[in-house]
């Protein structure tokens, strides 16, 4: 990409200086060039008078332009922009003209293109990586979470092969926010066994925000932020899409998938769907039994110009899945689960079947967005925004009536946001929005349990400001925010007895931010921030048999006089001691790009007061036989650790990259271990990339080594056989540990290779080429079966 | 219409909208029957001569409660007699009490009784019972739609004295695998007790 930008200004300044000496005239055509998506003024485009090639000049820093002119009448010009489609449009002389080039989908291949496009305003401080549409496509049934594994610092935990979410610098689940096309995702975002229901096959691009981006995004961004753009539907384009079909070897899983788009000049569209089928897969010794996965989707949308300030946007998709969860994860009695974790091999094995059984999870989600940009001048713009989000969740267990979900929710989001960016001097630029965001769950009746969950109603309203100082080649940036949330909540206790309660929580967080551009090839950034997030629903009052646990929320157990826990009532929160999460983190990162290669480095510090997190406190006896039971509790922890990337270019043709992170993190209250953390990770990647090999148009081919190092600061082991036993006698005040001691450390050999001619590309992905047995820390089910086997993807694409 | 008028109209709706939502309270979700728990599991052992033995296996919080925990009352029954062994099955959490037996009763092809015991303690059945090996013998006295043994009602003749023997009583849910010779390996337990087997002279 520097390339062409050297390219560019050199053209700037052949043009633009030999337009200014031929100058004479003093009649000109002036205007400003925005790119459509991102409305940044777009440096370096070319702009030519139609009919008269010497005409032309290019936009300057600015992305303006003024071409002298020797009449009044209007002319026809055209701009045009790599990685832009050319427009041609009629400008007045002596009038400013807005010309906005829309992005060319074709062109648009690299990271750095999409990254400088879909960054958002008020995390210029904070560095953002992107996976590109080619990335995508290319792992077409890859889950978000395993995806975002590629970023530097971003993991994945686990809940079997279907339920992955992303773990960023060492902070999961709801602290991660998850905007699905703007939206935060309306989901069930609690345990680490519900994974965002996104179709990433309809994403254009998705990014990963890593710090505290709370200022601009709100509570829930506390780790970090992750965020999926749709098809950017480009005016003046012509009837466009794709088609994919795909089948995996474990699982014996197929896919297949269709896009399309149109764009006229003051209307266009797209449609798209996607549908996957997954079986059983397997490990490599064995089969895991009821661990397939059906998942459909469809997304459209239609953008219309209204007028040539004003743009509307509306989005649909839709998401259905049914996932299946590793049968032999569940006891119905704490016997037979027990016996489950002591078990070498899984219980129960079956032979290969597409049936997915309880324990499975089903689920459906709608997305209907409205969006209005107002360009109001070229320094000023409005947009406004509203969703409307409905989730159902169904959970089905191991049971007697088996038939019955055991969760039964809907969720009805309504997000509601309004943002003006403006430019106050040349060098302070900034946004200002706020968002209304409405919740409302409610249990479905009929599950013959008492609900996991309670119903409740959440109201959230906000208010932001970002401003951005230009100094030279430095930037700073400060970010204010405030937040007030309220939530009603009613639900029933053991005994069926109601319970409601209803509280709020507000905060102000702050954040600033550095920047310099120390050198061309050089950038540092800081960022420094404070972030919140109040408990969420299942944190306080999770209750009951969940998968394969037995948990207990904060407002759903009390230490009693003699320090014995109880859970004979729901604790109203005004007489708990439960507080919000408070974040304190500092980002620093440093990017060095050369000619061969490009080194990015970030080291982060992150404490949070009054973290919240699950832990087992211990075996209760039952009449099914011993349950193993977990807690959730709160505590002050601490993180920190380091994101290295580095990539170099060997040849015109080969590459390499590779990567590591490592996150320190400690209960700093308790001084002990925290339960579930990522551990050490390095990959690397050696790609081979070349252009017009043998019959095909474009050959890539990469093999990608990693190894995952064992977690050394996992909390203490002890089994259940020593608890049942009494051997081990655990209290709030015991040490934290775990039923099993995290796995050994394990090396995956993936790799890929894909081949392209004309519009047909045909792409092999292998995951686990050397089919080694290996269990994930971050795995829920590495208590119960090895992870998955090898792997061989090949998918066919066409593009027309 | 006009666009003043218009954008009144939005800013109407949405404070409708906001004025609406920040108000609203949650209502309490619907009283769910939780049919999945036993509190109390009782067995009733009565003799020929009418004589009524009875052993209470008791988990009062249905292993609901963070520190669950349940007693088992010692089975005393006398040498050289024949029982009939019959069930008490409640679930105490929900008003009015359940008879969780009516239940498996109503689904008999999907559940089945598993027993075993120390050896020698009874005359018929011999053996250790059928939750280590299938085939162990069991006087099942009630069989399901499907001709399967039951063992909500067995039969046990008792031998000689002995003073630290033990009893275990395991209640399989087998929904769409329960045939002829399916064992305590397939499905899933409903419950699963050891009580302490006194027989006396």
């Amino acid at each position: 990409m520097s390339k062409y930008m050297v390219l560019m200004a050199a053209l700037y300044l052949f043009l633009g200086n030999g337009v200014v000496i031929s100058q004479t005239a003093s009649l000109s055509l002036d205007g400003t060039v925005y790119d459509a998506e991102s409305k940044a003024p777009l440096v370096g485009a070319i702009v030519t008078v139609l009919g008269k090639q010497d005409q032309r000049t290019a936009t300057d820093q600015f992305g303006k332009f003024s071409i002298p002119v020797f009449t009044a009448s209007p002319q026809e010009i055209q701009v045009t922009y790599l990685g832009f489609k050319p427009i041609e449009v009629t400008v007045t002389p002596d009038k400013q003209a807005t010309i906005q080039l829309e992005p060319d989908e074709k062109s648009l291949g690299t990271v750095e293109v999409r990254s400088e496009r879909i960054r958002p305003e008020g995390t210029k401080s904070l560095s953002i990586e992107s996976i590109d549409r080619e990335t995508i496509s290319r792992n077409q049934t890859a889950s978000l979470g395993t995806l975002l594994g590629n970023i530097q610092g971003v993991t994945f935990a686990s809940f079997g092969s279907n339920i992955q979410l992303p773990i960023i610098h060492g902070l999961y689940g709801n602290r991660i926010l998850i905007l699905n096309n703007g939206f935060k995702h309306g989901f069930q975002n609690w345990g680490s066994d519900h994974a965002p229901e996104i179709d990433i096959q309809s994403a254009e691009s998705i990014s990963v925000i890593k710090g505290a981006a709370a200022v601009r995004f709100g509570p829930d961004a506390l780790g970090g932020a992750v965020v999926t753009e749709s098809h950017s539907m480009p005016f003046n384009n012509r009837l466009s899409g794709s088609a994919v079909a795909g089948f995996q070897t474990n699982g014996r899983g197929f896919n297949t998938g269709l896009n399309l788009a149109e764009g006229f000049e003051n209307f266009s569209w797209h449609l798209g769907g996607n549908v996957t089928i997954v079986g059983d897969r397997h490990a490599p010794d064995y089969m895991l039994t009821n661990t397939g996965a059906r998942e459909y989707s469809a997304y459209g949308g239609a953008k219309f110009k209204i007028n040539n300030n004003l743009i509307a946007k509306a989005n649909y998709s839709f998401m259905r899945q049914n996932l299946g969860i590793l049968r032999a994860s569940i006891g119905s009695s704490g016997a037979a689960l027990i016996r489950n974790f002591e078990a070498d091999r899984p219980v129960i094995i079956r032979d290969f079947s597409y049936d997915i059984n309880e324990p499975n999870q089903f689920v459906s989600h709608h997305l209907a967005s409205l969006k209005l940009d107002w360009n109001i001048n070229p320094d000023n713009h409005v947009g406004f925004r509203y969703a409307f989000q409905s989730n159902g969740r169904q959970e089905f267990d191991v049971r007697r009536n088996a038939d019955l979900p055991i969760i039964d929710l809907n969720l009805i989001t309504q997000d509601i946001q309004a943002d003006y960016s403006h430019k106050l001097t040349d060098r302070i630029e900034g946004i200002m929005g706020g968002q209304l965001l409405l919740q409302s769950n409610f249990n479905n009746p009929g599950t013959s349990v008492t609900p996991f969950i309670p119903n409740y109603e959440g109201f959230r309203a906000s208010v932001f400001l970002v401003e951005t100082l230009l100094r030279g080649s430095s930037e700073w940036e400060l970010g204010l925010r405030y937040d007030y949330e309220r939530n009603s909540v009613a639900g029933r206790e053991r005994t069926q007895a109601p319970f409601s309660d209803n509280f709020s929580f507000s905060n102000f967080t702050a954040a600033l931010g550095y920047v310099n551009q120390i050198n061309p090839s050089t950038t540092f950034r800081s960022n420094i921030g404070t972030g919140w997030r109040p408990p969420n629903m299942a944190e306080l009052y999770s209750f009951g048999q969940h998968e394969a646990r037995q948990l207990f929320g904060l407002l759903r157990y009390y230490e009693d006089a003699e320090g014995n826990l109880q859970n004979d009532r729901v604790v109203p929160m005004a007489e708990s001691g439960v507080n919000a999460e408070q974040s304190y983190k500092w980002v620093n990162e440093l990017e060095i790009k050369g000619e061969k290669g490009r080194f990015s480095t970030s080291v982060y510090a992150n404490y949070i007061a009054n973290f919240i997190f699950w832990r087992p406190i211990g075996v209760v006896g039952t009449l099914r036989g011993p349950m193993p039971t977990y807690i959730f509790d709160q505590s002050n922890a601490f993180f920190t650790g380091i994101d290295l990337t580095y990539e170099r270019h060997h040849s015109k043709n080969w590459s390499s990259k590779i990567g590591g992170s490592y996150i320190w993190s400690r209960n700093v209250e308790r001084d002990e271990p925290l339960i579930n953390q990522p551990p050490i990770n390095i990959t690397y990647e050696l790609a081979f990339d070349k252009r017009n090999l043998g019959p095909f148009d474009r050959v890539q081919v990469a093999l990608q080594p990693m190894y995952t190092f064992r977690q050394f600061q996992a909390p203490r082991e002890v089994s259940i056989r020593d608890l049942i036993e009494g051997n081990v006698i655990i209290d709030l005040n015991s040490e934290i540990f775990d039923f099993l001691a995290p796995p050994p450390g394990y090396f995956l050999l993936n790799g890929f290779a894909k081949a392209e001619k004309g519009n047909l590309g045909l792409s092999l992905q292998v995951h686990n080429a050397k089919n080694i047995r290996y269990r994930d820390y971050l795995n829920a089910m590495r208590f119960f079966a090895d992870d998955l086997g090898r792997n061989i993807q090949l998918s066919i694409h066409y593009k027309f | 219409m006009n666009k003043t008028n218009k954008l009144r109209h939005l800013w109407m709706l949405i404070l409708s909208i906001i004025a609406f939502n920040a108000c609203t309270e949650a209502e309490v979700p619907e009283e769910e029957n939780e049919v999945e728990i036993f509190t109390d599991v009782e067995l009733i052992f009565t003799a020929d001569d009418g004589t009524v033995v009875r052993a209470l296996a008791e988990d009062p919080t249905g292993g609901l409660a963070v520190n669950s925990s349940f007693t088992v009352e010692p089975i005393i029954l006398k040498s050289n007699t024949t029982y009939v062994l019959t069930f008490e099955l409640l679930n105490r959490l929900v008003s009015p009490v359940e008879d969780v037996q009516l239940e498996i009763k109503e689904e008999d092809d999907e559940h089945q009784m598993f027993f075993e015991f120390t050896e020698n303690v009874f005359s018929s059945p011999t053996g250790i019972g059928n939750i280590q090996n299938r085939d162990g013998a069991i006087n099942y006295l009630d069989f399901d739609r499907n001709g399967l043994p039951l063992g909500l009602k067995t039969k046990w003749t008792t031998a000689d004295p002995q003073e630290s023997a033990t009893f275990r009583v395991w209640l399989a849910h087998q929904p769409g695998v329960k045939t002829a010779t399916s064992s305590t390996q397939d499905g899933d337990v409903d419950f699963d007790i050891t009580f302490p087997l006194i027989i006396e002279d």
